[in-house]
């Protein structure tokens, strides 16, 4: 009887937390998404309505879709790669704890701040990137003022403000790779390409599969850089589906719509998930569990 | 034993006597407390703009001791929210300063109590009539008007004087050719002064093709309410402009007006209390850097007046005693002197409804800066914000459509087109 109920003993206080802090409000959110509810108004249950209007006739929420994959997509393809190359750099050079303390530093800043720096830095006219760049006569791109470039400086602002929680990973992933599997490599004639990606690369990928799963998760719900960095603009070229929802909930104050847009989100960031689950696990997870 | 009696007798008295007296001793707080008063005012300024104010309220203190008076500063951009979310968890503030395109939204969910026939007969006799129209709902007032601000076009005259322009735009192509020769440009392509700046929130990206599109002769929206004057000539024209003022690069993306200052501003379109933001970055440079003119939009140039005013909350158990706060604040305390509030707007360069602090405030009002903003307001080419449900967003949603128009992401027409498509269907929407 006491083996019974002992676990959820222990374990009630993190159940009752989660209930309050979790369950909740996501049953309250749920609840709301079948509804009109908006500030100042009388509300009623609307059944799909919320849905229907999202995906049918609002003006923007698609695009903010759209623009949610592109940055999403754009920060992995660029952020992981980057970071894995550092890390492996890092694990092969002397004074490791130095680099890894260095490339970790913008980890300590808040996103607020990392956005505000980078706001003065990407100023197209008095930037001191555009300015570098004029010292070698080099033209200066409108990095956050040109539509079609605001997502791009969005994504390396992005990249680089992950890139040390992600080598920090990522290194922590090599260091628990046996050096003597990278010996038998050398011995057997494997050159330093052939051993980071024929034999570093297969065995790290439990740790990659956490990272490129983790940084996903992250990608599709985050908003505020965009919020500080260039406030969704221009042209809402930046503007993703949670600074959406945001504006939605809390200018517009249209909470049952707000509600409807975050549990889409939700089921799109769940459906990439198991997909990527289940893709990397092939030959990856189940191939070294 | 009868002695032992009458003994007992004696000390239940005492007791009882004690007891009673021990009960009053203890209630009496909180008679005291159900006494006193409690009055929660929410304003968007901060300490620095509502000194004048808070001297005030600590003098009304003195007045009626019995009353205690707690403000509350609210972010302008979160004031709605913030006031529903109070109002949801039962714990509203007694007073409001509101803006008044939230008026008929505020209104017609109950959320504001009319004001008594003394405040009614005060806004009669003491208020400009624009001011008070304002916040009125089905001829029914529902509040005093506080700040009143009216758009103008702002100027930088040395950056005219240097690109050799002698007068300020009077019409649209005069204002789009001055911009465009005011505008400067690096080698690396990037424009460093921007000859009109249309800032990146979206009341600044609305408010110059408002003025454009009212001095047209065409307000936002049809007489019924329910429609917008945005897909007729006016509303293209007004854009058009726009559009074409971005392609000669006589305004490029990210300005804001608190550049000016600096200098990378040559015109831009804001409303009379930046005066005050203006006098704190130019300091001794600003009579000979800034200058007023009126909306370049021709001879029957018309702009936007958008205002605040002061309203109580219906669930408000002290309705009666923060009207009476409100009547003494907006009141001269001195013969032709000025009230409270008219004391805080003039120190935060605000206009003013009032007609009694307006008359007491010549030297604050009659100065290069000012005047024209004064004569736009008095002379009723300032026309009223409207004010409509979900005003809020039906300003970010036009704001969102001349942007992307404006930076070229999508026709002019078609952007016209949409807007009004969108905005028909919040206005017609059934709660």
């Amino acid at each position: 009887m006491q083996k019974t109920y002992a676990p959820y003993l222990f374990l009630s206080p993190a159940l009752l937390f989660a209930a309050l802090f979790f369950l909740l409000p996501l049953t309250l959110a749920l609840g709301l998404a079948f509804t009109n509810f908006q500030a100042f108004a009388p509300h009623h249950f609307v059944g799909l309505r919320n849905y229907q209007y999202l995906l049918t006739r609002d003006p923007f929420f698609l695009d903010t879709l759209k623009n949610t994959a592109l940055f999403a997509i754009g920060s992995l393809t660029l952020g992981i790669p980057v970071s894995l190359l550092i890390a492996y750099a890092i694990s092969k050079s002397r004074y490791k704890t130095l680099w890894r303390c260095i490339f970790w530093l913008p980890m300590a800043t808040n996103v607020v701040a990392i956005a505000f720096e980078w706001k003065f830095l990407l100023d197209s006219s008095n930037g001191l990137i555009n300015r570098i760049l004029d010292v070698f006569h080099l033209p200066g791109p409108g990095w956050l003022i040109n539509p079609r470039l605001a997502m791009l400086s969005v994504i390396l602002v992005f990249v680089w403000m992950t890139l040390g929680s992600n080598i920090l990973l990522l290194s922590a992933g090599l260091e628990g790779l046996d050096e003597s599997t990278f010996e038998a490599a050398q011995i057997d004639g494997a050159n330093a390409m052939q051993i980071f990606f024929r034999v570093a690369l297969p065995l790290l990928r439990p740790t990659l599969l956490f990272v490129t799963t983790t940084d996903l998760i992250i990608c599709l719900s985050s908003f505020p850089l965009m919020l500080v960095l260039t406030e969704g603009g221009p042209a809402q070229s930046t503007t993703v589906t949670g600074l959406y929802m945001y504006q939605m909930a809390f200018a517009d104050l249209r909470l049952g719509r707000a509600s409807a847009a975050a549990f889409i989100l939700f089921v799109l960031i769940f459906a990439v998930t198991m997909v990527q689950l289940r893709i990397s696990r092939k030959g990856g997870l189940e191939n070294y569990g | 034993m009868a002695l032992h009696g009458d003994s007992t007798r004696r000390n239940r008295l005492v007791r009882f006597a004690a007891c009673w007296l021990l009960s009053i001793a203890v209630s009496f707080p909180v008679l005291a407390s159900a006494q006193h008063i409690t009055l929660t005012i929410a304003t968007h300024y901060t300490d620095g703009q509502r000194a004048p104010l808070t001297a005030c309220l600590r003098q009304y203190r003195q007045l009626h001791p019995e009353i205690t008076v707690v403000h509350t500063q609210l972010s302008f951009r979160d004031m709605l929210q913030t006031i529903f979310m109070s109002r949801m968890g039962g714990s509203p503030p007694d007073i409001y300063n509101l803006s008044t395109a939230w008026t008929t939204q505020l209104v017609d969910s109950g959320a504001l109590a009319p004001p008594p026939a003394n405040v009614t007969s005060l806004l009669q006799h003491t208020y400009l009539a624009n001011t008070v129209n304002a916040a009125t709902v089905n001829g029914r007032p529902w509040g005093i008007p506080s700040e009143t601000d009216v758009y103008m076009l702002v100027y930088n005259k040395l950056l005219f004087a240097r690109a050799g322009i002698a007068h300020p735009p009077a019409t649209v192509q005069e204002w789009i050719s001055d911009a465009a020769r005011i505008s400067t440009i690096n080698r690396q392509g990037q424009v460093v002064t921007s000859g009109f700046s249309f800032g990146s929130s979206q009341n600044q990206i609305v408010a110059p093709f408002l003025t454009l599109l009212y001095s047209s002769g065409q307000p936002l929206f049809a007489p019924d309410g329910k429609t917008t004057n945005l897909t007729g000539t006016a509303a293209l024209q007004a854009l058009r402009s726009e559009v074409k003022l971005f392609q000669d690069r006589g305004a490029t993306w990210g300005t804001a007006p608190y550049q000016f200052p600096s200098g990378a501003l040559g015109m831009m379109i804001v409303p009379n209390w930046f005066q005050q933001s203006l006098h704190q970055g130019l300091e001794k440079r600003f009579n000979d850097t800034v200058a007023v003119a009126p909306i370049p939009g021709g001879p029957d140039w018309r702009t936007i007046q958008y205002g605040f005013f002061w309203a109580v909350d219906a669930s408000s158990t002290h309705r009666a005693e923060a009207w009476a706060l409100l009547t003494w604040l907006n009141t001269a305390q001195q013969t032709g002197g000025r009230s409270c509030v008219g004391d805080m707007m003039m120190k935060l360069g605000g206009l003013t409804g009032n007609k009694a602090d307006l008359a007491a405030s010549t030297n604050e009002l009659h100065n290069p800066f000012m005047q024209p903003f004064v004569d736009a307001l008095s002379s009723g080419r300032a026309l009223p914000q409207p004010s409509v449900p979900h005003a809020n967003e039906i300003e970010a949603l036009l704001g969102k459509y001349l942007e992307r128009a404006m930076l070229g992401a999508m026709p002019a027409d078609e952007a016209l087109r949409d807007v009004d498509r969108d905005i028909h269907l919040i206005l017609t929407e059934k709660e």
